[in-house]
C-alpha cells in the first residue's frame, strides 16, 4: 500500500515537472518575437511618489510609506485585428518603495497592438500552487518578494505598509485572495517588431484611498490582513483605476 | 476527499523540482559538481552564483579550511570553534564569542545553514554583500581571529597540504584572497537544513502531536491583543502572528528584509549603523527559525536564554521600551500591545518551534570536522 502511494506520488511528480519558465514558451514564436520592457512610475495625484515622504491621500491628511509592493500576472494583448495574444507564465513583481520598478515580458510576437491588460494579483492555480517551485529570482519567489503567506492563504497581492503621520499610528494593507484579483486593461497603439517595445505605465497611489471609496484611516482601519472584511473590499474596490499608460513604442 | 486530493497535489508540486539546485553548467578544471539533494524537502530552488559553481573539491577545501585554527593569529581558532555543528553551527550557548585575545564581540553568533537564500547580505547588520567576503572577515576582527589575510594566505601557502587542495579545487597553487573566501563560501553554501520534523510532517512521513499541531496554528495566526481576550467576537485561531515575519511559505522561516522586533536599544544601530540611514536604525537581519531550539541564546545580542523568554517578549508591551517607535514599524503593527496567549498556547508554540530542529544538520558528517 505505501509502496502504490508513492508509485502515484511519483507520477503525479512526473506531471509537475514543468517548472522552468523555458517550458511554457512557444517556439514557433521565438523567431518572431521580441521583449517588452515595462517601466512603472509611481505617482501620489500629481507628485512623484518617494518612500518616507508624506502624501495626503483619501480622507486622510499626512500618510508616509514604507514599503508598496505588489505582483502583476495575466498579461495579454490585443491586435489590430482583434486577437489576442495571452501571455501564460510571466508575472512582474514591483517595489515602489525600493526603486524596482521595471521588468519585461519576453517572447511577444511582433505584430500590431491596440490594447493591453494584466492582473493586481493571481490567478487562483498560482495563488495556491507550490511557491516553492520558483528560484530566488523570479517575481513569485515567496523569499523574493516576501509576499507570500503560507501554502493555502497563497500571496498578498499588495502590500501597503507605512505611517498615518496625524494619528502616530502604523499602517499595514496586505491585500490578498484569489477572488479580489484585479483585472487592468489599458488602450494602446504600436507595432512590435524585432527592436522590441518599450511600455511606461503610471500607477497613481492617491486612487487606491479615493476612487470611489474615500478611505479613512480613522474611520475605516489602519490595517487588513483578511481577503474579505471591509477594509480590503474597500480597498480593492479602488484598484481598477490606479493604472494609466503613458506611453508605448518601439524601441 | 477533496482535501486528501488537494494534500497530494501539494506534496507532488513540493517532489518536482527539488533534485538538485546547483547548477553548474561547465565544471572547471575536471572538478566534480558538488550536487545538494533536498528532494522532497520544503526548500525552494537557488540560484547560485556561476562565478563559484559549488564543486565537491571546492567544498573540501572549503570545509578544511573552516575546521583549521590556521586562519587565526595564534593557531587557537577556527571558524567552527564559534560555529559549531551540534548547536546549528552558532557558538554553544554563549552569549558573546570569545576572541584569540580574551575579548568579546557584542553580537550572538549566527547559525550557518541554508545560506543560498540569503538574498541580502550577510551578519546581523548585513555589512557583507555576499558570502565569500563574510567569510573572511573574522579573521581580521581583532576581537575574532586576530590574523591578517595577508598571514592566513603566506601559512597556507607554505604548506604543501594547501597547495594540492587549492590546485584540485581551483587549478592554482597560487593562494590569493578570493580563492579564500570561495573556497570558505563553497562550504557554507552546502550546508542545508532541510529535515525537520516540519519538513517530513509536510511530506506525510510523520504526524505532529495534538500539541505541535496546535503550535503551527498559533504560529500562523493573527495576534489578539490582551484588552480583545474578553471580546466575543475574537477570531476563533488567534495566535502569536509569527508568520508574518518567519513565514512558512518559504520554507525558510525566515524574510530577507531588515526589520526591528520591537527590542530595546542596546545602543547598537544594527542595519542603520552600516547604511547610515536613520530609518534602518535599530534593524537587524530576520533569522530563520530552523533549529532554533538549538541556537540559544536568542537575538542579536543574545539577551533572552530560553524560547520561552522568547515568546514572553513577544506577548509584552513593546511600546514603552522599543528602540522604534513602534507606530513607524508597520511590522510591529500586531505585535506592540500586550498580546493574549494561554500557557497552553505558549507551550504550544514552543513545541511547534522545536520541530523545526534537523539533526541531521547536526551530525551529518560532510558538515564535521575533517581533521
Amino acid at each position: 500500500m505505501k509502496n502504490t502511494f508513492y508509485i502515484i506520488l511519483g507520477l503525479l511528480a512526473i506531471g509537475f515537472t514543468s517548472c522552468t519558465e523555458d517550458d511554457v514558451i512557444n517556439p514557433a514564436l521565438e523567431a518572431n518575437s521580441a521583449s517588452i520592457d515595462f517601466t512603472v512610475n509611481h505617482t501620489v495625484g500629481t507628485q512623484n511618489f518617494t518612500a518616507g515622504t508624506a502624501y495626503s491621500v483619501g480622507a486622510n491628511g499626512n500618510a508616509t510609506f514604507s514599503r508598496f509592493a505588489y505582483l502583476l500576472g495575466s498579461f495579454y494583448l490585443i491586435a489590430e485585428d482583434g486577437s489576442t495574444v495571452t501571455i501564460d507564465s510571466q508575472y512582474a513583481h514591483i517595489e515602489a518603495h525600493s526603486g524596482k520598478t521595471t521588468f519585461s515580458l519576453v517572447d511577444i510576437p511582433y505584430g500590431t497592438y491596440k490594447s493591453m491588460g494584466f492582473s493586481i494579483g493571481l490567478d487562483s492555480a498560482i495563488n495556491h500552487g507550490n511557491p516553492n517551485q520558483y528560484n530566488t529570482d523570479h517575481p513569485l519567489s515567496s523569499i523574493n518578494n516576501s509576499l507570500h503567506w503560507g501554502w493555502l492563504a497563497g500571496y498578498i497581492f499588495t502590500a501597503i505598509e507605512g505611517k498615518d503621520v496625524d494619528a502616530d499610528e502604523s499602517i499595514i494593507f496586505h491585500l490578498a485572495g484569489a477572488k479580489n484579483k484585479t483585472n487592468v486593461s489599458l488602450a494602446a497603439n504600436f507595432t512590435h517588431g524585432e527592436t522590441g517595445s518599450a511600455v511606461i505605465l503610471e500607477y497613481d497611489i492617491a486612487e487606491v484611498f479615493t476612487s470611489p471609496n474615500n478611505f479613512s484611516f480613522t474611520n475605516d482601519g489602519r490595517s487588513t490582513h483578511s481577503i474579505s472584511d471591509p477594509v480590503s473590499t474597500k480597498l480593492f474596490a479602488n484598484m481598477a483605476d490606479v493604472f494609466t499608460l503613458t506611453s508605448a513604442a518601439s524601441k | 476527499m477533496k482535501k486528501t486530493l488537494l494534500y497530494i497535489l501539494l506534496v507532488a508540486g513540493i517532489y518536482s523540482c527539488k533534485d538538485v539546485v546547483n547548477e553548474v553548467p561547465d565544471t572547471p578544471f575536471g572538478t566534480t559538481p558538488y550536487s545538494i539533494h533536498y528532494l522532497g524537502s520544503t526548500l525552494p530552488p537557488a540560484r547560485l552564483s556561476s562565478d563559484n559553481p559549488l564543486t565537491k573539491e571546492g567544498v573540501q577545501l572549503g570545509r578544511m579550511l573552516f575546521y583549521d585554527p590556521i586562519l587565526s593569529a595564534d593557531s587557537t581558532q577556527s571558524c567552527a570553534s564559534c560555529h559549531n555543528q551540534a548547536h546549528a553551527f552558532t557558538d554553544n550557548g554563549l552569549r558573546f564569542s570569545e576572541g584569540v585575545r580574551g575579548t568579546t564581540g557584542k553580537r550572538n553568533s549566527m547559525p550557518i545553514f541554508n545560506l543560498m537564500w540569503h538574498l541580502d547580505g550577510f551578519f546581523w547588520d548585513g555589512r557583507s554583500d555576499i558570502l565569500r567576503h563574510q567569510a573572511l572577515v573574522p579573521i581580521e576582527d581583532p576581537t575574532e581571529m586576530d590574523e591578517t589575510i595577508g598571514n592566513v594566505l603566506a601559512k597556507l601557502s607554505s604548506s604543501s597540504v594547501y597547495q594540492t587542495e587549492f590546485k584540485k579545487a581551483f587549478n592554482t597553487s597560487t593562494i590569493d584572497e578570493e580563492l579564500l573566501g570561495k573556497a570558505l563560501e563553497q562550504f557554507m553554501l552546502s550546508i542545508v537544513s532541510g529535515n525537520s520534523k516540519y519538513d517530513r510532517v509536510k511530506q506525510g512521513l510523520e504526524s505532529f502531536t495534538d500539541q505541535e499541531t496546535v503550535g503551527e496554528i498559533i504560529f500562523n495566526s493573527e495576534a489578539i491583543t490582551l484588552n480583545n481576550e474578553q471580546n466575543p467576537n475574537k477570531p476563533a485561531n488567534y495566535g502569536a502572528d509569527c508568520f508574518h515575519c518567519h513565514g512558512t511559505g518559504n520554507g525558510l522561516f525566515m524574510r530577507r528584509e531588515f526589520l526591528s522586533n520591537g527590542l530595546s536599544s542596546n545602543g547598537d544601530l544594527g542595519r542603520g549603523g552600516v547604511n547610515g540611514t536613520a530609518e534602518d536604525n535599530f534593524k537587524f537581519k530576520t533569522p530563520s527559525l530552523r533549529n532554533v531550539e538549538k541556537t540559544a541564546p536568542y537575538m542579536h545580542d543574545g539577551r533572552f536564554n530560553t524560547l520561552e523568554e522568547v515568546v514572553q517578549f513577544y506577548l509584552s508591551d513593546m511600546n514603552a521600551t522599543s528602540a522604534v517607535n513602534t507606530n513607524d514599524a508597520p511590522n510591529l503593527h500586531a505585535l506592540k500591545d500586550s498580546i493574549y496567549l494561554s500557557p497552553d498556547h505558549k507551550a504550544a508554540l514552543v513545541s511547534f518551534l522545536k520541530t523545526l530542529t534537523d539533526e541531521e544538520l547536526l551530525t551529518k558528517e560532510e558538515y564535521s570536522n575533517p581533521f
